[in-house]
């Protein structure tokens, strides 16, 4: 599993006041985002992101092996 | 009717050049802060007014200028309490269940108790939320 440390995290506050959360894994290149919903616990959001993107890192760790 | 100059200060006029590379309650890092007058455009051309990136505990922060005084104060808060608990594994138990409008209403609190956004201030509002100290 890669190491948590590594992962940039982006928050982005675009224009017409959307929020987005970005992960970025630098070695791989691999980048997951997705549109906060207001409403709802952004650290719950983010920690699903977080699963899905570490989920898709390990795919692209098995294909390239 | 004379403003008393109040008038030319509705600008940013927080030194951001105080935040660089400094190192905040909680073990966080501003490594970096811009204002731009560049638009900040991503890959699929959406255009932002902020941007704050997080590695581990170092963050960066990009903010279009022309934000006046308190909007910017009230942005620094806001990028740095919710980016203070994105980068962590085990945030605070005060701000695991903010959504953004909370994060927003706790800038907007800090700004109206503790004045504009400075390192000392920015230290209280992580202390206030229960960030550790490193």
């Amino acid at each position: 599993m890669v190491d948590r440390e590594k992962i940039q995290f982006d928050l982005i506050k675009l224009l017409n006041g959307e929020r987005i959360l970005r992960l970025t894994e630098p070695q791989s290149g691999l980048s997951l985002e997705k549109k906060l919903a207001p409403a709802d616990a952004v650290v719950r959001q983010k920690e699903k992101l977080l699963s899905a993107f570490q989920a898709a890192l390990a795919r692209v760790e098995l294909s390239a092996a | 009717m004379d403003d008393g100059g109040k008038e030319s200060l509705n600008f940013a006029v927080i030194d951001i050049h105080q935040f660089k590379n400094l190192r905040l309650h909680g073990g966080f890092i501003i490594k970096d802060i811009e204002l731009t007058d560049a638009p900040i455009v991503d890959a699929i051309g959406r255009e932002a007014i902020a941007q704050t990136s997080a590695i581990a505990r170092d963050f960066r922060l990009f903010i279009r200028s022309g934000l006046s005084e308190e909007e910017l104060s009230i942005t620094l808060y806001h990028e740095i309490l919710e980016a203070a608990s994105v980068a962590l594994a085990n945030p605070p138990v005060s701000v695991i269940d903010f959504n953004e409008a909370d994060f927003e209403r706790s800038a907007r609190t800090a700004h109206e108790r503790w004045g504009n956004a400075s390192p000392a201030n920015l230290d209280l509002l992580l202390q206030f939320h229960g960030f550790g100290g490193q």
